[in-house]
C-alpha cells in the first residue's frame, strides 16, 4: 500500500509538471504577450516606460529562465500578483474556493444518490417504460447545454417566482449566521442554492445515470448473479445485494472524471448566477487577460483532478478485493 | 428478429441502422439543417446585421419569425447565418481531433515502449486540465478568429479518440492477419493503414460523430461567454448570449437559438448511437 501511494505520487510529477508547461506555454502564445495588459496600447507606450515594466516582471528574461523562475515560486504555493487587482493569486483563489467547493461537492453527492438508483433500476427494469423514459431524457440531457439549463431555469422558476428565488448571488446582503438564527440563515442559503445546483447536477447526471446503467446491466448477466438465484436468494436479495454492489465498481471511477468537468461547468454556472467561486474568478480572469491567475486556475484545476484521479484509484482496490495494488 | 448471417456486412449495416427510429430521425434533422445552412441566403430574409431600429424586442410574427433582438435584428436570419458556423465548426473540429487522436493512438498502441509512454502520459497531463477552460483561456490568448476556434477545439478534444485507437490497435496488433502481413514483408506503415486502422473503424467513426455534437457544444459555450465567434457574424451560442438580459421582455431571444443548438447536438448523437449498434452489434449497451 505504502509502496503503491509512494509510486503513484511520483507519477503525479511529470504530469502536474506538464500541465504548468502547457499553462506557460499558451499564455506566452499570446501576440505582445503580457505587455499588452501591463502597459495598455503598446504604439502610445513610452518606449523606456515599457522596458521598465518588462524588467519588472521578468519578462526581459529568456523564456525558458521565465518558467523556471515561475515554477520554483508555484512550488512554494505563490503563483504572483494579480495584474488587475494588485494582490496575491492564491490569496484570492483560496478566498473563493470554498465557495466553489460548497456548490461542486453538494452537486457531487446529488449527482451520484439520484443516478445509481435511476440507473439500476433502468437496468433492472430494460425495455420497460420506466428504462425508455430514462434513456430518452439521458440523451437530452446530453444535448442541452449548460448555458441554457442555467436560462431556462432562470426563466422557469426564478423570474415567475417574484424574487422568492434570486436571480444569482450566494448569499443576501448583511445575513449574518449570529444576528439571523440558524433556520432563517440556511433558508436564505438554499434559495441562492437551488437554481446552480439544479443546472450543475443536470449536467453530470445523464452521464453516470448511463453508466450505471450499462454497468448494472452487464453484472445482471454474469455468472455469480444466477448461481445467487439457484441458490433460492430471493430476487431483492440477488439484485440489490450482489449484482448492484459489483455494478457501482466502475461507477465510482467516473468520479474522478467528473472533478475536472465539474469544475470547468462552474466557469459558465458561476458567470450566470454570479456566484462568487473560483470560476467566475477565472473568467473574470481571461476576460481582463490577468495572466497568474488564468495560469494559477489551469495549474490547481489541474493539481485537484490528479489528486482525485488517485484517491478513486485508492477506493478502487479499497472496494474491490480481485484488484491487487500494482 | 432477422437472421443477419446470410446477409452481406453492408446492407446487414444499412438494415440495421434504418430500423432505428431515432437515428433516421437525426439523419433527417441534420440533413435539413445543413440544407438550410447551404442555402442560408435564400431562407434569410435578412442580413445577420441588419438593424431595425423601431422594431426592438418584437415577438415572433409573420415578418419577424422568431422576434427580434435589442438592436431590432431578426432572430431567424440570425439563426440561419449562424447555422454556417455551428455546422462548420462542428465538422471541422472533430476532424482535427480525430486526425490527432487517430495519429497518435495508432503509434502508441502499435509501437508501444517509449512512445507508448511518451504519448499516455502527454494524454494524462491534457485529461487533467479542466478542459472548457483550457479552451476559455487559449481563445483568449490567440487572435478571434473562427479557424482559431476550430483548431483549438480539435486540439483539446482528441485524447478520447486517442485512447480509443490505441485501445483497438493494441488488440488488432496480436491478430493473425497482421502477422501474416509482416510475415510477408509488409512495413509498419503500411500495416497500420492497411490492416489495423480500417479494422478499427468502427469505433471510431461512432467517437466521432459523437464528438461533432461536442465540439458544437463547446463553440456555442465560448460564443455564449464572448469569446467564440467574433462579432457581428453570429452563432448560436452568441445569439442566445445577446438574449440573456431581456429573458423577461423577450425570451425568444435566448431560447429559439438555443433550441437550434440542442436539436443539432442531439440529432448527432442519435446518429452516434445508431452507428455504434448497427456497426458493431456487440458494442451495444
Amino acid at each position: 500500500m505504502k509502496r503503491y501511494l509512494f509510486k503513484r505520487l511520483l507519477q503525479m510529477i511529470p504530469v502536474l509538471l506538464g500541465v504548468t508547461l502547457i499553462s506557460f506555454v499558451i499564455i506566452h502564445l499570446a501576440p505582445g504577450g503580457p505587455m499588452t495588459v501591463l502597459g495598455g496600447d503598446a504604439a502610445t507606450l513610452d518606449p523606456t516606460q515599457a522596458e521598465r515594466i518588462r524588467a519588472a516582471y521578468g519578462l526581459d528574461q529568456p523564456v525558458a529562465v521565465q518558467y523556471l523562475r515561475w515554477l520554483g515560486h508555484v512550488v512554494k504555493g505563490d503563483f504572483g500578483s494579480s495584474f488587475i487587482e494588485n494582490r496575491p493569486v492564491m490569496e484570492m483563489y483560496l478566498e473563493r474556493l470554498p465557495n466553489t467547493l460548497y456548490l461542486n461537492g453538494i452537486a457531487f453527492l446529488l449527482v451520484y444518490l439520484l443516478a445509481i438508483p435511476i440507473g439500476a433500476l433502468s437496468a433492472v427494469r430494460q425495455y420497460s417504460r420506466f428504462d425508455y423514459t430514462v434513456t430518452v431524457m439521458a440523451f437530452a440531457g446530453d444535448a442541452l447545454p449548460g448555458f441554457l439549463t442555467a436560462l431556462l431555469a432562470l426563466y422557469l422558476v426564478a423570474l415567475p417566482s417574484k424574487g422568492m428565488i434570486p436571480l444569482g448571488g450566494i448569499a443576501s446582503y448583511g445575513m449574518k449566521l449570529e444576528q439571523v438564527g440558524l433556520l432563517a440563515f440556511l433558508l436564505d442559503r438554499i434559495r441562492y442554492l437551488l437554481l446552480p445546483l439544479m443546472v450543475l447536477t443536470l449536467q453530470s447526471l445523464t452521464g453516470v445515470t448511463r453508466y450505471m446503467r450499462s454497468s448494472m446491466l452487464e453484472v445482471i448477466r454474469e455468472d455469480y448473479v444466477q448461481t445467487a438465484r439457484a441458490k433460492g436468494l430471493s430476487e431483492r436479495v440477488v439484485i440489490y445485494k450482489h449484482a448492484l454492489r459489483n455494478a457501482l465498481i466502475p461507477v465510482v471511477t467516473l468520479a474522478g472524471s467528473i472533478v475536472p468537468a465539474l469544475f470547468s461547468g462552474a466557469v459558465i454556472v458561476e458567470q450566470i448566477f454570479s456566484w462568487p467561486g473560483v470560476g467566475l474568478l477565472g473568467y473574470r480572469a481571461v476576460i481582463q487577460r490577468d495572466y497568474p491567475v488564468i495560469m494559477a486556475f489551469l495549474t490547481l484545476g489541474s493539481v485537484m483532478t490528479v489528486i482525485a484521479f488517485l484517491l478513486v484509484d485508492l477506493l478502487y482496490v479499497t472496494i474491490d478485493p480481485r484488484i491487487k495494488y500494482d | 428478429m432477422t437472421d443477419f448471417r446470410d446477409i452481406p456486412p453492408n446492407r446487414a449495416f444499412w438494415r440495421r441502422f434504418c430500423r432505428n427510429r431515432l437515428a433516421i430521425t437525426g439523419v433527417l434533422v441534420l440533413i435539413v439543417l445543413y440544407v438550410v445552412a447551404l442555402v442560408a441566403p435564400l431562407l434569410a430574409s435578412q442580413p445577420y446585421d441588419a438593424i431595425n431600429s423601431g422594431d426592438r424586442f418584437l415577438g415572433p410574427s409573420a415578418q419577424y419569425w422568431l422576434g427580434t433582438d435589442h438592436l431590432g435584428r431578426d432572430i431567424w436570419s440570425r439563426i440561419v447565418w449562424g447555422s454556417r458556423i455551428s455546422l462548420t465548426v462542428g465538422f471541422l473540429s472533430a476532424g482535427v481531433a480525430i486526425c490527432v487522436g487517430t495519429c497518435l493512438g495508432a503509434l502508441s498502441g502499435y509501437f508501444g515502449g517509449w512512445v507508448d509512454s511518451l504519448i499516455s502520459r502527454f494524454i494524462e497531463v491534457v485529461v487533467s486540465m479542466p478542459q472548457f477552460f483550457l479552451l476559455l483561456a487559449v481563445a483568449a490568448v490567440l487572435p478571434r478568429s473562427i479557424w482559431s476556434i476550430m483548431l483549438i477545439i480539435g486540439l483539446t478534444s482528441w485524447p478520447s479518440i486517442a485512447r480509443i485507437v490505441r485501445g483497438e490497435v493494441l488488440s488488432l496488433r496480436e491478430r493473425d492477419f497482421t502477422q501474416a502481413a509482416r510475415a510477408l514483408g509488409a512495413t509498419d506503415q503500411r500495416i497500420i493503414w492497411r490492416q489495423i486502422l480500417p479494422n478499427a473503424a468502427a469505433p471510431i467513426i461512432v467517437s466521432t460523430t459523437l464528438r461533432i455534437g461536442h465540439a458544437i457544444l463547446a463553440e456555442s459555450g465560448l460564443s455564449f461567454l464572448a469569446l467564440g465567434t467574433p462579432p457581428p457574424y453570429p452563432s448560436w451560442g452568441s445569439i442566445v448570449a445577446g438574449g440573456k438580459d431581456y429573458l423577461r421582455e423577450a425570451p425568444w431571444i435566448s431560447l429559439a437559438p438555443g433550441l437550434f443548438i440542442f436539436m443539432a447536438v442531439l440529432s448527432f448523437n442519435f446518429v452516434g448511437d445508431g452507428l455504434r449498434d448497427a456497426l458493431d452489434p456487440k458494442l451495444k449497451r
